[in-house]
């Protein structure tokens, strides 16, 4: 496994929002996370990239544990996070963004050209480079957070929701950079509200209830579980 | 068990009250100058503490405490007037200039009222001093002291009690202030200004009464100044008095806005006395000490004590956070 | 009115208000970025102006050098203010931060009045001579701050848009997002610091020539800093570049007018102008931490 999770435990305050999570993430699959809100996704996602400290338990990357490393070190390890809501400096324009995501090439040749591969693959990024972020629509900002992870060449992406507000028409676009990064042999831990479409997606899944994994196993197996599909699929 | 606490409450006041009262009789005439110097610095410490609960600090404590002790001084010298005449009407002129500012800073919020309180400071310092009027730089004087019929305030016994009166006076007031209706919606508003305001409190008016009510008792505290210094100089309100208030708060415990001012004041006046060191390293070393508290004992002095004494010795006040403290902590997911 | 002395008064405000400049873009950076009201701005003002005249007068070397000398120096003790004092009270809150740089601000003026005494100093003029312009006279020294003031806020301008300055203002937007950069938020507070700091330093090793320099010069040019951000709006690095010339040029002829009531009559000034526009001049909103 590359991204392997231990009993992991998170608290806010008193409020335990993760109770004993283990998971596993092996290199170049995509995995999804499912649950109702508040379930601890995000928490799981946001303690897997440093932003939350974990009460206890393990987490294991590459075979060394980190889960002692302050937030902007594990991005230098490789695990990129595309938060909830996107989340861009709105004050900066969309060039100096990607630039934001690229911080750690301290080499400006090497930055600038993974900005050129990344703006092939996003062919509406090139030309609103110099666009202030905050005047993006919802479906280009997504497209720039997620080309903004990518900017360090992660070995992991972690993304929360990434088609939450958009049109169906964006959430299709979404679906096809996912597959796009998996193709890259990227490992994706995909959290999202739309099942169906993540499912479709992911090799494994798991399913989180009230802070702990109730179900998991293969993704087209646990689409036909039926507790399941009747929980999130709606049938 | 609750009987016996009770008691040992009553006795524990009892004791304290009358320490109080005889210490101008257990000491020398110029620590009872301290005890005096402590009380009006503590008062001022009061009023920091008092708007500190509407998320207001303010940095100009010391100008409206200049502005009520030359409101007394220019009465008495220039109209002839009673030390005790001169009271309300310093407290008022206090109150209606402040008014004229803080229509302006108060609706702009925390950040514009504190740049601005730090700029009044200076500018009234300047006004006294530039000024012909209030005697300039030299100060103005008055050679009276108070009198109540045969009683004269120019001991320093005397003036020790005057000043526990004054003292006496503002604990009453704030006391009253923060347990009546009012005071509940200050406490909303000094918690978060955006629940204050969702709850249909007016905060900016809120905020303005209390403020004013601030102003008010500065005033009153420099009209006590000018009853045992007899001499009001521009520099003595200067911004660096206002600061030094805020120290008083901070190491007593921002959160005890009662006792809080006045163990400060306490420990600041007479810990440097105690120490024997030169003037010029005095400022050095009370601001290190100032550091060190912020850092290890962020709650005060007593804050840390009462993390320690039995719990109905000092029982804290929760209603008072220090201002813009964030508790950002993100929803789950 | 002496309309001979129309542009000597234009120009004593021009040098003043880019000293303004200097001090209020540092503090607002410092605000902006880190969220911290650093106190202390003023007695780095002070240090660098009697750094500067150390550097020249004790040790003989030449100007220029003293400007880097005081620049480096109120640079790295900002970085300190930071490591050994800020780093531990941010969580305690805004207020408990600002008061902590209120007393490191104490102890740098006091150790600054023990060791370079406390009276007041000033340099020897560096540019001596006067410059005749249309039947003008201007004197050099003050061109030279003017000069020196417009460079330091070019090199500011510039260095905010290199990737350290970008990811300053990444992080001052958005904390945890650019920590999931790669950026480490420590590192950027540090510099911030001890840019916002080294800005005060240089206006004072540029003043250190023109104006005497005395161990209460850092406070009093504070408070004009604070007005001069009230006037640009808080938070507003173009609002404080523009508010710090028209707060220079009225102070000077407030006070070519009525002397040391001058101040009072800018405070009102000022009053009047925020009474009307909340957001200052430019008329932004205010970002401001706390509430």
């Amino acid at each position: 496994m590359l991204l392997e999770i231990k009993d992991l435990w998170v608290h806010y305050g008193s409020a335990e929002a993760v109770r004993g999570v283990c998971l596993g993430v092996g290199e170049g699959e995509i995995v999804t996370l499912l649950g109702a809100n508040g379930a601890g996704k995000t928490t799981t996602l946001r303690t897997i990239s440093g932003l939350k400290k974990a009460t206890s338990g393990e987490i294991w990357y590459k075979g060394e544990r980190i889960d002692g490393l302050p937030a902007h070190e594990r991005v230098k390890q490789g695990i990129a996070h595309v938060p909830e809501g996107r989340q861009l400096f709105y004050t900066l324009t969309v060039l100096q963004n990607l630039q934001m995501g690229g911080y750690l090439w301290k080499n400006r040749s090497e930055s600038k050209k993974r900005l050129e591969e990344l703006c092939e693959h996003f062919p509406n990024l090139k030309e609103r480079l110099h666009h202030q972020a905050s005047d993006m629509s919802g479906g280009e900002q997504q497209m720039v957070a997620v080309a903004r992870a990518l900017m360090a060449r992660p070995k992991v992406l972690l993304m929360d929701e990434p088609s939450l507000g958009l049109s169906p028409i964006m959430v299709q676009e979404v679906a096809r950079i996912v597959e796009q990064i998996h193709q890259s042999g990227v490992a994706v831990v995909l959290v999202e509200q739309n099942a169906r479409m993540a499912l479709k997606l992911a090799q494994r899944a798991y399913v989180l209830e009230v802070g702990a994994v109730t179900v998991s196993g293969e993704a087209a197996a646990i689409s036909k579980d039926d507790t399941v599909t009747r929980a999130y699929l709606g049938y | 068990m609750k009987t016996g606490t009770d008691i040992t409450k009553k006795l524990v006041f009892a004791v304290a009250v009358a320490v109080v009262l005889a210490l101008p009789w257990m000491t020398g005439p110029y620590t009872t100058q301290l005890f005096i110097l402590t009380m009006t610095y503590g008062m001022l410490g009061l009023s920091f503490a008092f708007t500190i609960r509407v998320g207001l600090p303010r940095f100009d404590s010391a100008a409206w405490w200049g502005v009520g002790a030359y409101t007394t001084a220019i009465l008495m010298t220039k109209a002839d007037m009673s030390f005790w005449l001169t009271l309300p009407i310093a407290g008022i002129v206090s109150m209606a200039v402040g008014f004229l500012i803080y229509r302006i800073a108060i609706p702009r919020g925390m950040m514009v009222f504190l740049m601005f309180g730090m700029v009044i400071a200076l500018a009234i310092q300047q006004l006294f001093g530039s000024v012909e009027f209030f005697g300039g730089w030299g100060g103005t004087e008055v050679i009276e002291a108070p009198a109540i019929g045969g009683l004269v305030f120019d001991g320093k016994r005397e003036l020790y009690y005057l000043g526990l009166g004054f003292l006496g006076f503002n604990l009453i007031c704030y006391y009253a202030l923060m347990r009546s209706r009012i005071g509940r919606s200050w406490n909303a508003i000094g918690q978060s200004v955006k629940l204050a305001s969702s709850v249909g409190i007016n905060v900016v008016r809120y905020r303005m009464a209390n403020v004013l009510i601030s102003n008010f008792f500065l005033a009153l505290t420099g009209s006590f100044y000018m009853a045992f210094s007899l001499v009001a100089v521009p520099a003595t309100f200067g911004l660096d008095k206002s600061l030094n208030v805020i120290m008083y708060v901070i190491i007593g415990g921002i959160a005890y806005s009662l006792l809080g001012p006045l163990v400060g004041a306490l420990i600041l006046a007479f810990v440097p006395e105690y120490m024997r060191v030169a003037a010029e390293y005095e400022s050095i070393i009370t601001a290190v000490v100032i550091i060190l508290v912020v850092i290890f004992l962020p709650e005060g002095v007593l804050g840390w004590v009462s993390g320690r004494a039995r719990p109905w010795l000092l029982r804290r006040r929760p209603w008072v956070r220090s201002v813009g403290s964030k508790n950002k902590e993100p929803e789950s997911g | 009115m002496d309309l001979s002395l129309f542009p000597q008064i234009l120009l004593n405000g021009l040098m003043i208000g880019g000293i303004y400049a200097l001090i209020a873009s540092g503090f607002t950076l410092i605000l902006g970025v880190i969220q911290v009201f650093n106190f202390a701005q003023g007695q780095f003002y002070m240090l660098g102006a009697f750094i500067a005249i150390a550097v020249v007068t004790n040790l003989g070397l030449p100007y220029p050098v003293a400007i880097i000398v005081a620049l480096l120096a109120t640079a790295i003790l900002g970085a300190l203010l930071y490591f050994a004092v800020i780093q531990w009270t941010t969580r305690s809150g805004f207020f408990n931060t600002m008061l902590v740089t209120v007393a490191f601000g104490t102890i740098v003026a006091q150790t600054a009045m023990l060791s370079f005494g406390s009276r007041e100093a000033v340099l020897p003029p560096v540019v001596p001579g006067t410059l005749s312009l249309g039947g003008v006279t201007i004197p050099n020294g003050k061109l030279v701050v003017i000069a020196g003031a417009v460079v330091v806020m070019a090199a500011l301008h510039f260095f905010m848009k290199t990737r350290i300055g970008v990811s300053m203002l990444a992080a001052s937007e958005n904390r945890d997002v650019a920590s999931l950069q790669g950026i480490n938020p420590k590192r950027v507070f540090w510099i911030t610091m001890a840019v916002g700091c080294g800005l005060c330093g240089v206006a004072g090793a540029l003043v250190a020539p023109v104006l005497a320099a005395s161990g209460t010069m850092g406070s009093t040019i504070f408070i004009k800093a604070l007005l001069v951000v009230l006037v640009g709006g808080t938070g507003s690095m173009s609002g404080a570049l523009l508010a710090a010339f028209v707060v220079g040029i009225a102070e000077s002829f407030a006070f070519h007018f009525v002397g040391h009531l001058g101040l009072l009559v800018i405070f009102v000034l000022v009053a009047i102008l925020i009474f009307f526009r909340p957001g200052g001049l430019l008329g932004k909103p205010l970002p401001v931490p706390g509430e």
